[in-house]
């Protein structure tokens, strides 16, 4: 049996993990589908706005 | 690995677990070459320890002398550890994280960590015995034959609607009554408030403990949240139900607008529907922490993916040896983080570029719209139309808050960077370790 080291102590995994909090948004996109935005699923509602006014 | 809830002891012996903290055990479906072990805390906040600080908390129950924690401990992990070896684990590992009092007996004090593009400003509305009153019922939607009866529903409805119907009609409506953004709009933050209980529903189906449900400010959106930190002790399989529980609740909910459409043939409530599946597309993005994010974590088995940014960009370097936060991964594992990452400061990057390179347009259009808006209110407050008013209201707000967001992302970004400079700037002088 050998003898454990301090060194091996000091390399041992030991942190906290940040809590989980899952999150429902109302970002502008999705209350308002027609403005203009800048996140990539935008470019979805665009064309859904686009087909609806076809 | 049946989890075991240390014994109480008050006031605490001197370095002993502290009453409260339970021994979840080793997790499943880790994507690190040493799986690792989960510890709860008193304040239900989580810990990971390897094999050897695990065994170490697991032998320290109060009463135990030193001598003793380390032969039961030695024999579990055949290794020859000395008494002074189990005081330095116990007080300078378990202590400060919570885990064990310190040599006076003391508690140290028990705080969240802030990491990286987190909720911020919380607070809880509906405490945890309300939620899990509500979650236990709900938790039956979880049943398979439920959920394969009210996803083929729903497939059927969206076949329907993009095949056949369409939403022009609704459309027409809100344009002719702005108005009825308001509706559509107390319909969104309804459902958003189920979709927190669909998370909450999945945590408790797997067998774990929900949490506070409540408000907070993600970046700078107004956002619900639910507590589901006691899903740590579920299996893969139960954390990925508890993430995606959220969407399929935002399923179920564009279900039952379906069906108060069929009963009422109120066109405007088939916005709300596909507002419902824009809503499930914005979760799933995997770069912020929304259900994506935790999707994709949990699928890898790396509980905090934003804390490896750094490590594997490092290692990317040519002739930098790997640090340790990307060799403990599996070699799968690190593969796949390395694709989030990469993808991750990829889509940041692009987005930041184009946000600075259509930031003149986008102003001008915003600026545009948020004159029409002024004059809407202008306008509706003029005729005595509140609810016009309200709407006209809440469209300039949503104008503004994507710009003011972007611009507090930076800022944030910025003084975490400078923050970071300033530290190894101070360690390269050897003002600090």
């Amino acid at each position: 049996m050998r003898e454990l080291t301090f060194e091996e102590i000091d390399e041992q995994l030991a942190e906290q993990l940040p809590s989980r909090e899952l999150m429902g948004s109302c970002r502008s996109s999705c209350c308002n589908p027609c403005q203009p935005c800048c996140q990539p699923t935008c470019e979805i509602k665009v064309e859904i706005c686009a087909a609806v006014r076809l | 690995m049946p989890p075991r809830r240390a014994s109480s002891a008050a006031p605490h012996d001197p370095l002993s677990l502290l009453p409260g903290v339970e021994l979840l055990g080793r997790v499943e479906g880790s994507g690190l070459r040493e799986a690792p072990y989960y510890v709860r805390r008193a304040d239900g906040e989580v810990v990971q320890l390897s094999r050897l600080l695990y065994v170490v908390a697991e032998q320290a129950q109060p009463g135990r002398s030193l001598e003793e924690i380390g032969r039961a401990a030695g024999a579990e992990l055949a290794l020859k550890v000395r008494p002074e070896q189990i005081h330095y684990v116990l007080e300078q590992k378990l202590h400060p994280l919570g885990l064990v009092a310190g040599p006076d007996g003391s508690a140290p004090p028990l705080e969240r960590i802030d990491p990286l593009l987190a909720l911020k400003f919380r607070v809880g509305v509906v405490r945890p015995r309300a939620v899990r009153m509500i979650a236990g019922p709900l938790a039956a939607l979880f049943r398979v034959p439920v959920m394969v009866v009210l996803l083929a529903g729903l497939v059927a409805f969206d076949g329907w609607l993009v095949a056949v119907h369409g939403i022009g009609r609704g459309l027409s409506h809100v344009i002719e009554q702005p108005a009825l953004m308001l509706l559509l709009l107390g319909i969104t933050y309804l459902s958003l408030a189920f979709h927190e209980c669909g998370h909450a529903a999945a945590c408790h189906r797997g067998g774990a403990r929900p949490g506070a449900i409540g408000v907070g400010v993600y970046l700078v959106w107004p956002v619900l949240y639910s507590d589901v930190t006691d899903s740590y002790r579920l299996g893969k399989r139960g954390r990925l139900r508890t993430d995606l529980g959220g969407v399929y609740f935002n399923g179920i909910f564009a279900l039952a607008l379906a069906a108060a459409y069929l009963a009422s043939g109120f066109e405007p409530l088939l916005l709300a529907v596909v507002g419902q599946h824009l809503i499930v597309l914005d979760q799933f993005l995997p770069w912020v922490r929304l259900d994506g994010y935790y999707v994709v974590a949990d699928l890898i088995g790396v509980s905090d993916l934003f804390s490896r940014i750094k490590p594997v960009l490092r290692g990317l370097v040519p002739g930098r040896p790997l640090e340790p936060r990307v060799r403990e991964l599996k070699t799968w594992a690190r593969a796949a983080v390395t694709a989030w990452v990469l993808t991750t400061v990829s889509a940041l990057i692009a987005m930041a570029a184009i946000l600075v390179v259509h930031a003149p347009a986008y102003l001008s259009r915003a600026w545009g719209s948020l004159v029409t808006q002024g004059e809407a209110v202008e306008r509706a407050v003029a005729a005595g139309d509140v609810a016009a008013a309200v709407a006209s209201g809440f469209g300039g707000l949503f104008l503004v808050l994507p710009a003011a967001g972007f611009s507090l992302v930076y800022v944030l970004l910025c003084r975490r960077l400078g923050a970071g400079l300033a530290l190894s700037r101070a360690r390269a002088a050897g003002i600090t370790r």
